[in-house]
């Protein structure tokens, strides 16, 4: 089946990850050909992994003074901090029998199409599992998977170039206080694609896109009116409540 | 009385651990951080699997409730609950 390539959107952070929710259970259910989708965010917002909590994660007084969108994903993992155009983002939605059992390799291969363009691009990174992609220089992205009975959702965020002052202070990196010591170190150990080369975020996007499609057959194509529907209607009923977002 | 203790996986994740004792039981556990559990929802049987139970509970059983939950760990073991487990009753003990 053609892979449908989705490069357009630009969502709050609720309604991505509510679009994520919807796209795989409907790949799940069989009512969808797999799908590449990439992420457009007009604002700020931080991303934090399912099994996290809130208040552990994110400085509550920065977020609420900034309107910084937090938002719980369905899957494991870390908080990311995103600002526009400063983050490339983009959702695999894959059948699980395309997808190797090996949960390990199953990150590196599906983020492989990535890690190889962006090499060939000028940016050295390689996978250090279970699910970095790193430069010598510091992390630039992390992806996060879950699986379905016959669908596999796997959503991967790097750094273009982001402020990493402003994430520091929007994300608490584990420490109940992070001293002035522990910011500098931090901020060693995070490298952006926009650190090593010139080219601009839609031509990494682009270049991305040509590297996943070269094995496969494929179309670019949209979200359909019931997809986003259905997504805007979880959007608010989940993502966007603190019943969901801060029930840890 | 609270305890917590995280535990940092070599090359992977962070478990995080609260508990709260309330007559030599743990009446509360929590466990929290950027790992992966396969199916989402076995969190909550994981931590209520060894809700209830003594603080002096030993290892091995501690590890037996952990591994009865049928649920996938990535990025982190049982064994890391366990440590986790232990390391914030003994922050509760020592209050």
């Amino acid at each position: 089946m053609k892979w449908r390539i989705v490069n357009e959107g630009e969502y709050s952070e609720a309604m991505h990850h509510a679009i994520d929710e919807v796209l795989t259970k409907r790949l799940n259910n069989g009512d969808m050909q797999p799908t590449l989708r990439f992420w457009y965010r007009p604002h700020t917002s931080i991303p934090m992994g399912r099994f996290q909590a809130y208040h552990d994660e994110v400085q509550d007084d920065y977020i609420k003074e900034n309107d910084i969108e937090v938002v719980r994903r369905i899957t494991g993992g870390g908080a990311m901090f995103s600002e526009p155009d400063n983050v490339i983002t983009y959702s695999i939605y894959i059948p699980k029998e395309q997808v190797n059992e090996n949960i390990e390799k199953s990150y590196q291969e599906l983020d492989n199409f990535a890690v190889k363009k962006l090499n060939e691009l000028g940016v050295n990174v390689s996978y250090k599992p279970l699910n970095d992609i790193e430069h010598q220089d510091g992390k630039i992205g992390g992806a996060a998977q879950t699986r379905k009975e016959n669908a596999v959702l796997h959503h991967t965020m790097m750094s273009y170039d982001l402020n990493t002052r402003r994430m520091l202070k929007a994300l608490r990196i584990g420490k109940k206080k992070v001293s002035d010591k522990a910011i500098s170190s931090a901020e060693k150990r995070v490298s952006r694609i926009s650190d090593h080369i010139d080219h601009e975020r839609e031509e990494v996007i682009e270049e991305l896109i040509q590297s996943f499609v070269e094995d496969k057959k494929w179309e670019k194509g949209s979200l359909t009116s019931e997809e986003l529907e259905e997504a805007e209607i979880l959007a608010k009923k989940k993502f966007s409540t603190d019943e969901w977002n801060k029930k840890l | 009385m609270d305890g917590e203790a995280s535990v940092k996986v070599p090359n992977g994740k962070l478990v995080k651990v609260k508990v709260k004792i309330s007559e030599n039981r743990l009446e509360e556990v929590n466990i929290r951080g950027d790992f992966f559990i396969e199916p989402a929802e076995a969190l909550h049987d994981l931590e209520e699997n060894i809700e209830n139970i003594s603080v002096d509970t030993n290892r091995e059983d501690l590890l037996d409730y952990i591994n009865n939950v049928e649920a996938e760990l990535i990025g982190f073991s049982s064994e890391d609950i366990v440590k986790a487990v232990r390391e914030a009753i003994e922050d509760g003990d020592s209050e």
